[in-house]
């Protein structure tokens, strides 16, 4: 056996000391981290939007019977978010279709994909139908999956939700997103002061954003604004856990299909294809959007 | 450090300095560019809400498939003991660690919050995300280089252990399977797993990535070669080498061509709505892409089958037609695959880079270009000229 040293002795402890040091620093290093990081998630609690409601679980219906594509809802919508004037097209679209089940018809020719569909519509007319597209809020939603840092998540009530100081705009969720529901604040905001929901944050530049079924009023019990103006009450939003309310007897009831279906989103907007024999106000619509990024004009 | 300077100054021609100021203007511009978008917004790029990913995207895969002929250099020297290919070694992986940089830069330029995306996954990750997982990989794969780098420096300094010779060579043969497998596989899952447009959500993806990474790292690898010999005014490897590497090139060129036409075959054959509008966009609008990344591989490959197609100045065609096609086949993928609308109804999606994203993307080329040539001019790049080993020209003459 090799003689031992005095080098060879305070090396064989060092090691020894720090091999018996070393997990309870691991521990130490880990503990601080999982602090830090559940500090930063406890920030995460999105102190933007209010807290979701026990038991609750919100789903829209829309009765292309009733809608008559006045795009009221479109405005309404971007006026209600502070949705900024840079970002066009709004949260909401509205498709003009030959098909009565709505754009799900893309294939109604199929040579020509798509043909008999238009966004940019300025009349209306009786043997067209309407088809408002938005964020669907889906169960199995692909933008969630797909967001690297876990801004947008899937809260409790089934809201979709961006929490914005999270999002680092790698637009990552837009291209995952099956029904380009996702929009992206390519410039800083503009919005006049006047228009200004105090209730709802203003978005800056290089984040996305998107349709939150207007989180800051149905958290508090209120309805969504693209469901108020609605003035042929096409629109219907509520609670799915309860069996009594109008939405869920509405889906149990009518005949109806979700949008791109077979990607197994789960999207939680029901479209309704009940006949045009109800009784119907048609009034003009408002215009198209404009200034669309990357659209031929 | 003084004499370092002497030693340099006595090393550079004009040229140099020229070189390099022009890359440096260019880089400015490039950065000047880019605080415009941070302090404006990202709309001073081309990209829009349906066309989110533009030519950032476009250039961030590109760099991450030119980081392949690193680890293959690699492969080379030290699993089928190359000797030739050791005055390549050193470069190869500078072009590796300068790709990766690249890509990384791309994607920086690309998120809307730069700060936010270096600081925020740190702490909040989804792990249901391909980008976090492809963005974890760059550290891993950086830091190989690095180690790759530290130990090849110290073997062309004549410092190295044996013990450090070893470490060398398994980090070298390590590196292949780990680039193709968790480096650039994934980068094609980053698309191949978005479920909402067709023509990325295919399981080939992933291992077309791959292959088309390997077609994009050897033709660098081929050009640099030539390149720093004729800037160098020396034969850097033997032509065996650069016969082998042509060799190589070839059956990347047959296997990205077998993917590339499957792709198409299977969405022709199906017939379905969505493929036959990726088919008449691929062949219509974007007609001059598809002619080059099909048409481009296709005469690369001719030529490199072809007796006369390994001589010096066939193969810096050939390479140089290699990129282009890759880039071709990015570009269809990245944009194709946003351009055709989800929804019906839209009027035409269009996308056109911009002349600030332009000079963005120039930048980092030329940051590229500016490291690569001052690393090369102050590290020691190779232990002895070359040594062409006749056997070996015998058994590629044979191959051939």
């Amino acid at each position: 056996m090799k003689k031992l040293n005095r080098r060879k002795f305070l090396k064989l402890a060092a090691l020894t000391g720090a091999g018996l040091l070393m997990p309870r620093q691991a521990n130490a290093v880990g503990g601080m981290l999982e602090q830090l990081t559940s500090a930063l998630r406890s920030l995460k609690g999105n102190k933007d939007v209010p807290p979701p409601i026990p038991g609750v679980k919100f789903g829209m219906a829309i009765d292309l019977g009733l809608c008559i594509g006045c795009r009221r809802c479109m405005y309404a919508c971007k006026r209600e978010n502070n949705v900024s004037d840079s970002i066009s097209p709004p949260w909401i679209i509205v498709f003009e279709t030959e098909s009565k089940i709505g754009i799900e018809g893309y294939y109604v020719h199929p040579k020509k994909p798509g043909e008999g569909t238009t966004m940019m519509y300025t009349k209306l007319r009786r043997d067209k139908w309407y088809m408002p597209t938005q964020c669907n809020h889906c169960d199995n939603a692909p933008c969630v999956q797909v967001c690297p840092t876990g801004a947008s998540y899937k809260d409790e009530d089934g809201l979709v939700v961006i929490d914005y100081n999270l999002c680092i705009g790698c637009r990552y969720c837009m291209t995952a997103c099956p029904y380009q529901a996702r929009r992206f604040n390519w410039w800083k905001p503009k919005i006049s002061p006047d228009r200004l929901n105090p209730l709802v944050p203003v978005r800056h530049h290089g984040i996305v954003e998107k349709c939150t079924f207007c989180i800051h009023r149905t958290r508090r019990g209120k309805t969504t604004r693209c469901v108020e103006v609605c003035q042929n009450k096409a629109r219907i939003f509520g609670n799915l856990n309860d069996p009594d309310s109008e939405i869920s007897r509405l889906i149990a009831t009518e005949r109806n299909f979700r949008l791109k279906d077979k990607l197994n989103t789960e999207p939680r907007i029901w479209y309704l294809t009940s006949t045009k024999n109800k009784p119907m106000v048609w009034t003009t619509p408002l215009p198209p959007p404009k200034g669309i990024r990357g659209l031929e004009s | 450090m003084r004499e370092f300077i002497k030693e340099f100054k006595k090393n550079t021609s004009r040229s140099f300095y020229i070189f390099n100021g022009i890359l440096l203007l260019i880089i400015m511009w490039g950065f000047y560019n880019w605080g415009l978008a941070l302090i404006e917004g990202p709309g001073i790029t081309g990209s829009n809400d349906f066309v989110p990913w533009g030519l950032f995207l476009v250039g961030f895969v590109f760099f991450v498939g030119a980081s392949a002929g690193a680890t293959l250099i690699g492969l080379m020297i030290h699993a089928f003991s190359r000797e030739d290919y050791k005055v390549l070694g050193i470069r190869a992986i500078l072009i590796g660690l300068l790709s990766l940089l690249a890509a990384v830069l791309n994607l920086m330029m690309d998120v809307g919050q730069p700060i936010r995306a270096v600081l925020i996954p740190w702490v909040l990750h989804n792990m249901t995300s391909m980008l976090i997982y492809t963005s974890s990989t760059y550290f891993i794969f950086g830091g190989l280089f690095l180690a790759e780098l530290f130990y090849a420096l110290k073997i062309a300094r004549g410092t190295a252990t044996q013990t450090d010779e070893k470490i060398a060579k398994w980090l070298a043969i390590i590196a292949v399977p780990f680039a193709l497998g968790i480096l650039h596989a994934p980068h094609g899952a980053l698309f191949a797993v978005v479920k909402a447009r067709d023509y990325w959500h295919t399981p080939l993806l992933p291992p077309h990535f791959a292959v088309s990474a390997l077609v994009t790292g050897t033709s660098f690898m081929i050009l640099m070669a030539i390149v720093t010999s004729k800037i160098e005014k020396k034969e850097l490897v033997s032509r065996g080498a650069l016969e082998h590497m042509g060799g190589l090139l070839a059956f990347f060129i047959t296997l990205n061509l077998f993917f590339d036409f499957y792709d198409i075959f299977v969405l022709k054959y199906s017939e379905e709505p969505e493929g036959i509008e990726i088919l008449n966009l691929l062949t219509g609008r974007f007609v001059p892409f598809f002619i080059l990344n099909f048409g481009g591989l296709f005469l690369a490959l001719m030529v490199l089958l072809n007796k006369r197609g390994r001589s010096i100045r066939a193969l810096t065609f050939v390479s140089c037609l290699s990129i282009l096609a890759i880039l071709a086949y990015r570009w269809d993928l990245v944009i194709g695959g946003q351009i055709l609308p989800l929804l019906p109804g839209f009027p035409e999606i269009h996308y056109y880079p911009t002349i600030p994203e332009i000079a963005m993307e120039a930048g980092i080329i030329a940051l590229f270009l500016f490291l690569y040539t001052l690393l090369t001019k102050i590290l020691p790049m190779e232990e002895g000229s070359p040594k062409p080993i006749e056997a070996e020209i015998g058994i590629i003459k044979k191959w051939r």
